[in-house]
């Protein structure tokens, strides 16, 4: 084949373009530190790291929602645990003045004693998370349980039976809320019941303290729900930051660069690129014409 | 018996033709690197013998010839290449074109990131998710509304972006038609004066390829159809309609009247459709109307199905303020979507379900459950016939493009190495080599310095026959 000076020079010329092509993309890539800089560089790859992404971001959507509800459900308990410890109270004075005669003083003194508790019912009843009433259901503008003064003394529950409920993980949801009228309405009516029965002299205490236990049960039942939502929240809280750290490593497996393959394949372009270089800085040869005469 | 001074006048002829020869040789050396230049061969043939009539031959040899003559300057070129060229040219026009639009697209949507359309909708769904778990939070009801007016935001200037894309796609296409009618009537006079030196039964070697270079620039624009009529000339087809035709030469006219976003491209004689199905011109048609288009139906189902689910949802839920029945997305396209300026207060975003009482009004402000379903709808499959979610049909689409690109880069490649392949085959014909013209210059300079020694010979003899035969005691 007739070898002419134009094709060595175009020959020459498109090698060079291409060398310079394949280092120009490897430095793109150490330059961004990334593997994928466009989705036609690994269409497969850029769908499967759109994917990851979006996970990661649901995951983190997950996290805050299970904060959230970790958050809710400890207040929620301590509520209850304090709830308890008042209806023990209660109990282990119901018990005491059963046992013994007691003046009517004594008897008042500890009717004020149970109204104490009643408040602090009350009060755990109407407990707030982030200004919103908790054991109120949808209700949490106003407090749920209000006292009813006449025609006798009662407890009032004025939320409803809504659930809060949060998506925690793929496919599961937890439910948060606590309606509380069951929950504290025995443990309230129960008291009010104690006080009354304290200033009626004569009363029989005993249906009182059956009230009372059954209350206790009531709100040691309601504690053990919370506790189980607990229990898993905090399950799912750890798998969440296991499962955070598996999609960050396969995000960074597809889309980041691996610096040791690319410093190779960067230094093996350079090398080529020099000694295409060197290549046409010889083509130049000598012409038969300087060679005659 | 032949005159002696017929030796002078073959000396004569072959110093001629030498000296045309080296004319020839220095033209193809001058244009080594001229673009598209065939070499010129000169085409030397010997001059017919001088035959003696029968009446004088006696018993003398006849035929002794009478020189040498340049009877035809020969232009080395192989139309088959050429042809072959201009196939793979087209190939390369229209792959060429659209991988760039692609190229665009891909940047515009600048996927992978954290700041694209797949970023905006899962920001969009958490948004939500976070409301649903506290839905009287105003900083949460803020931020979903700003999530809202984020997303419609990022469809609204996609829309906007590849809205431009197109612009510059009919710019291209209106360029691209100038180029061709410019070309066809570059062709057609070229036609002329070839038609008139051939018909002379000259080469006009220079003229064919000044005349081939606009052939080969032509077949990356279309899949133009070259025949060569008997005189020469080349008729230049696309479609079924001509754009040369010996001298003459039709226009490529665009219409855009029909659809001003659309160029249509007719011809201007008959205001028939332009029928072209490869080279650039092909190429940026397709981009315009199935690449940019498709991408842009891409969008708009996104933003419908996002609108649609959002809405129907929403619509069914209240606000803090009892407010419901509202549209939290006015529009239905890409390029319309909008939070719905009617949600001008925290309180009127719809987080909550109708109370089990009174579906009329709401349950409570504690009730987040509409803003829960609303989060889920990152789970649902709207899209595709219900087959996809939002987030899969849009994976699918910069996954699709990601392999257009890929595909189209690859063609585009392949016919670029084959495209230099041949044009070197093409070189190796009709290139000059400055190795080979030199040999040739050293072969004629010494066929002249012969003859001219010859014209010195003969120069001799004669003198000696005149001027020194028949002169006895001088």
């Amino acid at each position: 084949m007739r070898v002419t000076e134009n094709m060595v020079w175009q020959s020459a010329a498109s090698y060079l373009n291409r060398t310079r092509e394949r280092l120009q993309r490897v430095q793109e890539q150490v330059a961004s530190q990334r593997r994928i800089l466009r989705p036609e560089d690994d269409p497969a790859g850029t769908e499967r790291a759109l994917l990851i992404r979006s996970t990661i971001r649901a995951y983190q959507s997950y996290k805050r929602s299970v904060d959230q509800g970790l958050a809710r459900l400890t207040i929620t308990e301590s509520a209850l645990q304090r709830a308890t410890q008042a209806l023990e109270d209660a109990v282990v004075t119901t018990m005491r003045l059963r046992s013994d005669t007691f003046s009517d003083a004594e008897r008042e003194s500890a009717a004020l004693q149970v109204e104490g508790l009643l408040d602090s019912v009350l009060a755990a009843a109407n407990t707030r998370y982030q200004d919103r009433y908790i054991f109120g259901g949808y209700q949490t503008n106003t407090p749920p349980f209000s006292m009813d003064e006449t025609p006798s003394p009662s407890a009032v529950y004025s939320g409803d039976q809504g659930v809060v409920s949060l998506y925690v993980e793929p496919g599961r949801t937890v439910e948060i809320g606590l309606p509380g009228d069951t929950v504290f309405g025995d443990a309230l009516e129960a008291l009010i019941g104690l006080a009354e029965a304290l200033r009626t002299p004569g009363a029989d205490l005993g249906p009182c303290l059956d009230q009372l236990n059954a209350a206790v049960d009531t709100v040691l039942q309601a504690h053990t729900t919370i506790g189980q939502r607990l229990a898993i929240l905090q399950d799912i809280d750890e798998n969440l930051a296991r499962v955070d750290i598996l999609l960050q490593q396969q995000s960074s497996d597809i889309e980041n660069l691996d610096l040791a393959e690319a410093s190779v394949q960067l230094a093996s372009e350079e090398l080529a690129y020099n000694a295409t270089l060197g290549m046409i800085a010889r083509l130049p040869q000598p012409l038969l014409i300087e060679k005659l005469r | 018996m032949p005159s002696g001074l017929m030796g002078l006048n073959t000396a004569l002829q072959a110093l001629v033709a030498s000296q045309q020869a080296i004319n020839i040789v220095s033209h193809n050396i001058a244009n080594v690197n001229t673009p598209g230049y065939s070499r010129q061969q000169p085409i030397l043939a010997a001059e017919g013998a001088y035959t003696l009539p029968e009446a004088q031959r006696g018993s003398e040899a006849g035929q002794v010839g009478t020189g040498v003559r340049l009877v035809e300057v020969r232009r080395v070129a192989d139309t088959f290449l050429a042809n072959h060229v201009r196939l793979q040219s087209q190939q390369m026009g229209q792959w060429t074109a659209i991988q760039d639009t692609l190229q665009e697209l891909e940047a515009i949507l600048g996927e992978p990131s954290d700041v694209g359309l797949a970023a905006e909708i899962d920001s969009f769904w958490a948004s939500w998710g976070d409301l649903a778990a506290d839905p009287q939070n105003i900083a949460l009801r803020s931020a979903v509304l700003e999530a809202g007016k984020r997303l419609a935001s990022k469809f609204g200037s996609l829309t906007k972006q590849i809205s431009i894309s197109r612009q510059s796609l009919n710019h291209q296409i209106s360029n691209t038609i100038e180029e061709i009618n410019d070309i066809g009537q570059a062709i057609a006079d070229l036609n002329v004066e070839i038609a008139r030196i051939r018909g002379a039964q000259d080469t006009p070697g220079d003229l064919l390829d000044q005349r081939d270079i606009l052939l080969d620039r032509l077949a990356e624009l279309g899949n133009f159809v070259v025949a060569e009529e008997e005189n020469g000339a080349v008729s230049v087809f696309l479609g079924g309609h001509h754009l040369v035709w010996q001298g003459q030469a039709a226009t490529i006219t665009t219409d855009a009247s029909l659809d001003p976003a659309n160029l249509t491209i007719t011809w201007k004689d008959d205001a028939s459709v332009v029928r072209a199905t490869s080279g650039r011109l092909a190429g940026l048609v397709t981009a315009r109307d199935e690449i940019i288009a498709g991408l842009q139906d891409d969008l708009d189902a996104l933003a419908a199905a996002v609108v649609e689910s959002v809405n129907g949802l929403h619509r069914s839920g209240f606000g803090l303020d009892g407010s419901t029945g509202l549209d939290f997305f006015t529009g239905s396209t890409a390029g319309h979507i909008a939070l719905n300026p009617a949600l001008d207060h925290t309180d009127k975003l719809a987080t909550a379900g109708p109370s089990e009482s009174d579906p009329t009004s709401p349950s409570g402000p504690g009730d987040g459950s509409i803003a829960l379903q609303i989060s889920l709808l990152v789970e649902a499959k709207v899209m595709d016939g219900d087959r996809a979610t939002v987030n899969d049909y849009y994976r699918d689409t910069i996954g699709q493009l990601g392999a257009a690109a890929q595909n189209a880069a690859r063609t585009v490649e392949s016919a670029r190495i084959l495209v230099e392949h041949l044009n070197q085959r093409r070189q190796a014909v009709s290139g000059v080599s400055l190795d080979e013209e030199t040999i040739n210059l050293v072969q004629f300079e010494r066929a002249y310095q012969a003859a001219a020694r010859l014209v010195t010979v003969i120069d001799e003899m004669l003198d000696r026959l005149i001027n020194q035969t028949g002169l006895v005691g001088r």
